[in-house]
């Protein structure tokens, strides 16, 4: 007994020590303050407005600041390696930000990168650069949670709502049917009377050209002009996604950065 | 002093003046620009345009002479107004046209004779049973119309044909397009490259036919070609025993307009044919000139009968040569509304069974 009493707390003591040594947890928490944007009572909060909206969501909603790009080549890279690093759900998002060089970047992962598209991020970043550029950090980390919660919540709900069974719909059908039934009779009706008329005017009298009587003389091609018109493509609603880069393990990930 | 140009831009019509930043000819009204020497080149095109001159050498066939227009009546009908001819020996009673009494009201001479005859090569029998075969299988037809069997009334009559020969000498302009289609990740993009195309030749016609009576529908006998030439035989009044001939009263003056339509309509189709890797193809300009254009006189062969329906008169031919039978049906309006009923109740029934069993999936 004293034995097991004795390993369970050395096991402890080295997770500890290793999580004091690396400064991290092994159950990385959604938010990462190496910035030290947040005081003790605005971390509390947005941590638990993250845990809150993450479980809710059924993803990873996280924030990570720090100085410096932690030696990785640029934001996009960094956001990526690290949310790797920190193994957080497939799905999930991260917002990055770079007090050094007062960059930002939004990742999205998994289902995110189609829950959030561009034209959303677009959206929550508008919000988020405000508050980041004035210094307001917890009200960006807090809105950021929020808009994607939402998006993702309704992503999931039309997800869900595309499998439901809505039954049969008798009415519907049988208008459908009766708009087939009429076309496909006026069809064969049409084809039934149009038997009873064999009389036209031949029109033409290409029967009665001479064989081989055809001999061109003369004959001109000029071009005279060209014109292009340009459409843009439709962006589609469900099954957007973000535009799309790969980390270094090779995993698809979605997002837009910027600075503030 | 030197005569200004003025040139057209091809695609809205404009006057077209020279852009110095562009270097190019550009049209102040849509903006479209062009290399000068396209210009000049379209310009050029266009002064060679040609008005159409469709006049035709008429050559008048030969007259009946005294012997044979004794051998030939001309048998009136008072009620519309229709002229046949028969051999003396014919008993032509009825007129073929309105089935009215006819008589006899003179002879042939003085009028064209025919030059040249394609006998009749189907018997009455074989244009009985074309009528019959020709109401089978249609489910619109009136039962009432079908059991008014007038069939012993039909009659093999020859019609009169003007068969016009002409070399068309055509210069047409067409406008052409090519489309070309292409994407990006953010864009459809669509090409379209106008070409101004000529082509300029000769084509011969031969034998084509216009039937020179007012009293039978051209698209009727429009409806019944070909006929073979190759079976006609120089005219002798002995192939008119047994049958009529439909004397002619339009003359080949007046008949050369629907000739000209139709040689005019070949030959542009003739030609587009020739303009070839381009998606859309219409003619601008067409200038086509006959040359040794003439015309002849010939009668072709005919069964014809005539019924009337709910005083409306249907007219059935059939060609005496070939066989090939035409005429317009009425409908039984009451079994179309009947079947379109029936039709529209039994696919609608099918498709809402198919829809209910689909959603049980």
């Amino acid at each position: 007994m004293k034995k097991s009493l004795f390993a369970l707390l050395a096991v402890l003591l080295t997770v500890v020590m290793t999580c004091f040594v690396s400064g991290e947890s092994p159950f990385a928490q959604r938010l990462t303050d190496k910035a030290g944007l947040l005081d003790s009572e605005e971390y509390d909060n947005v941590l638990s407005e993250l845990d809150l909206n993450s479980d809710a969501a059924e993803i990873d909603i996280v924030v990570y600041t720090c100085y410096g790009l932690e030696g990785y080549g640029n934001v996009e890279q960094a956001a990526t390696e690290i949310y790797e690093k920190l193994e957080f759900d497939t799905d999930g998002t991260m917002l990055f930000v770079d007090m050094e060089g007062r960059e930002w970047y939004i990742l999205t992962s998994g289902k995110c990168m189609y829950a959030i598209d561009d034209y959303d991020l677009d959206g929550i970043s508008e919000d988020v650069v405000y508050y980041l550029s004035h210094s307001d950090y917890e009200k960006a980390f807090i809105e950021y949670s929020y808009e994607v919660y939402d998006l993702v919540l309704d992503y999931n709900l039309e997800d869900t709502y595309e499998y439901e069974d809505e039954g049969f719909d008798a009415g519907f059908s049988f208008v459908i049917s009766l708009v087939v039934g009429l076309v496909a009779a006026l069809i064969v009706t049409g084809i039934w009377k149009g038997q009873l008329k064999s009389v036209a005017f031949s029109g033409k009298a290409s029967r009665y050209v001479v064989n081989n009587s055809l001999n061109i003389t003369n004959s001109t091609e000029l071009f005279l002009y060209r014109n292009v018109v340009r459409t843009e493509r439709p962006k589609s609603s469900s099954g957007s996604s973000t535009t799309r880069h790969t980390s270094s393990s090779g995993r698809s990930y979605g997002g837009r950065g910027g600075k503030f | 002093m030197t005569a200004l140009n003025e040139y057209k831009c091809p695609c809205c019509d404009g006057a077209v003046s020279f852009d110095s930043t562009s270097q190019n000819m550009k049209c102040p009204y849509c903006g479209t620009e062009f290399e000068t020497q396209t210009l000049i080149s379209y310009q050029q095109e266009i002064s060679a345009d040609t008005e159409s001159s469709m006049e035709w050498q008429s050559i008048g066939s030969d007259k009946w002479s005294d012997e044979e227009s004794k051998e030939i009546s001309v048998y009136s009908c008072n009620n519309c107004g229709g002229e046949i001819v028969a051999d003396k020996t014919a008993a032509a009673t009825s007129c073929p046209y309105c089935a009215g009494p006819v008589i006899i009201t003179g002879n042939v001479s003085g009028t064209l004779k025919p030059d040249v005859i394609i006998p009749f090569k189907i018997d009455k029998k074989s244009a009985k049973q074309a009528l019959v075969n020709h109401y089978k299988g249609k489910i619109l037809l009136p039962k009432a119309f079908r059991d008014e069997n007038r069939i012993d009334e039909i009659k093999g009559i020859y019609v009169p044909f003007w068969l016009f020969d002409a070399d068309a000498d055509a210069n047409i302009r067409y406008k052409a397009t090519r489309v070309r289609f292409w994407s990006d990740s953010r864009y459809d993009y669509t090409e379209t490259s106008y070409f101004s195309v000529t082509r300029q030749g000769t084509l011969k016609f031969e034998r084509v036919p216009v039937d020179g009576s007012s009293k039978i529908d051209d698209a009727l006998m429009e409806s019944l070609e070909p006929f073979d030439f190759s079976q006609a035989v120089d005219f002798h009044t002995g192939y008119l025993s047994g049958y009529l001939a439909d004397k002619y009263d339009v003359d080949e003056q007046q008949s050369v307009s629907r000739a000209n339509e139709r040689i005019r309509k070949s030959t542009e189709d003739t030609f587009a044919s020739t303009v070839v890797g381009y998606n859309s193809v219409i003619p601008v300009s067409t200038g086509i000139k006959l040359e040794n254009g003439k015309a002849k006189y010939a009668l072709f062969p005919v069964w014809l009968i005539n019924t009337k329906y709910k005083d409306k008169t249907y007219t059935f031919a059939m060609n005496g040569q070939s066989g090939k039978f035409v005429g317009n049906l009425p409908c039984d309006k009451g079994a179309y509304l009947k079947w379109l009923g029936i039709l529209t109740g039994a696919v609608t029934a099918l498709s809402f069974l198919v829809s209910w069993l689909i959603s049980l999936m």
